[in-house]
């Protein structure tokens, strides 16, 4: 009886255990069809590992690199982010009512003089939109000091810590904007 | 060029650093588009192939273990790919005769023929194209990335007897493809 293909193969790619390896073995001394089947399989194994590497016309790194695109963000910088709103919103919420408070008393004396140039009608526009925009700026006042009283610190002052905040997130925003999220294809 | 070890080109591109990839590219282009071209059998779609296989290396590398050698993993990666693409193709039909499990022929090929290295190559590999994707696969896989039945299985993501019977099945037809030009 020959052997069959399974064990044929198997005994060629080593994969028999020691008994029925010598078993094979044993027949391939004894049988010459199994040894002319086997010559055929070594012959083939033996084609395929002369096949020649066939040379590349063309280099692939700059096509494969150019289709990379900008690898993902590091987790990172969603913190980074995140810091960057709290300043940021920290210090709109500190800065805008107190600057817009400090613009008032230019604005009731630009007013006025601007009568003197506009029509009554305009002025009158004007100075309803301003009393509005008044009223705005004194509920975004109180609602500041209602926000920051948790950053407020000592004394009471509260513009220290806010700035610091603000300065710091501006400064990540630089890094973040300009070092870390820079195109790393840039370089190549 | 860089002589750092793959290990540290892995970790750099890991961090960010494309050029190492680059270099990693540059080191496996030529082996992987070997894979590609024995397993497509055309020059054009086989460099895009392993273009494509380089991609998905990159974007797996998270997955790749960095204290294995790259090179394999990667001719891994551009065998599945082939293997992909040859299945969305048409299928490769056997005859009934080329399927069935008789033992190889026993005549020797012509000898004049056999010694002529460049036309046995070119019909090696003619003979590989008209093999079945799968058995084209576990040929390439076991023959030129040397990988054990069970991670033939495992890349393949087939049974162990499966791989077995296309790889027996796939030396048969090429010694018997081989045989009868």
């Amino acid at each position: 009886m020959h052997l069959d293909d399974s064990s044929l193969n198997e005994y060629l790619d080593g994969r028999l255990e020691a008994e029925p390896a010598r078993q094979a073995r044993q027949h391939l001394s004894v049988c010459q069809e199994c040894r002319a089947r086997r010559d055929r399989l070594q012959s083939l194994t033996a084609s395929l590992a002369m096949l020649a590497e066939v040379p590349l016309r063309r280099d692939l790194v700059r096509p494969v690199l150019a289709r990379l695109g900008p690898k993902p963000a590091p987790a990172f910088l969603g913190w980074v982010t995140g810091f960057e709103a709290v300043g940021a919103t920290a210090l709109a919420t500190y800065l805008w009512p107190r600057l817009a408070e400090a613009v008032t008393p230019v604005v009731n004396t630009v007013v006025p003089a601007a009568a003197t140039l506009w029509s009554a009608t305009v002025v009158s526009g004007l100075e309803d939109v301003w009393a509005q925009l008044a009223l705005e700026i004194r509920s975004l006042a109180y609602a500041s000091d209602l926000w920051l009283r948790p950053l407020t610190i000592g004394s009471g002052t509260t513009w220290p810590l806010v700035l610091a905040l603000g300065t710091v997130a501006f400064l990540l925003g630089v890094l973040g904007n300009g070092v870390l999220l820079r195109s790393p294809l840039r370089r190549v | 060029m860089d002589s750092s070890p793959d290990r540290d080109l892995v970790e750099r591109t890991r961090r960010g650093e494309v050029d190492a990839y680059g270099e990693l590219v540059r080191r496996y282009q030529t082996s992987v588009f070997n894979v590609c071209y024995r397993m497509m059998g055309e020059h054009q779609e086989a460099e895009d192939l392993a273009q494509d296989a380089f991609l998905r290396g990159y974007r797996r590398l998270g997955t790749f273990d960095a204290q294995r050698p790259f090179g394999p993993w990667i001719r891994k990666v551009a065998a599945n790919l082939c293997l992909n693409s040859l299945q969305k193709r048409a299928p490769v039909r056997l005859t009934l005769d080329e399927e069935h499990d008789d033992p190889i022929d026993v005549e020797q090929p012509d000898p004049a023929v056999a010694h002529e290295r460049a036309d046995q190559s070119q019909r090696l590999r003619q003979a590989l194209q008209e093999l079945p994707p799968h058995y084209r696969a576990v040929i390439e896989l076991r023959h030129y990335q040397d990988l054990s039945y069970e991670e033939m299985a495992q890349t393949l993501r087939v049974s162990l007897s499966d791989v077995k019977s296309h790889l027996f099945r796939a030396r048969r037809l090429l010694a018997r493809r081989l045989g009868s030009r």
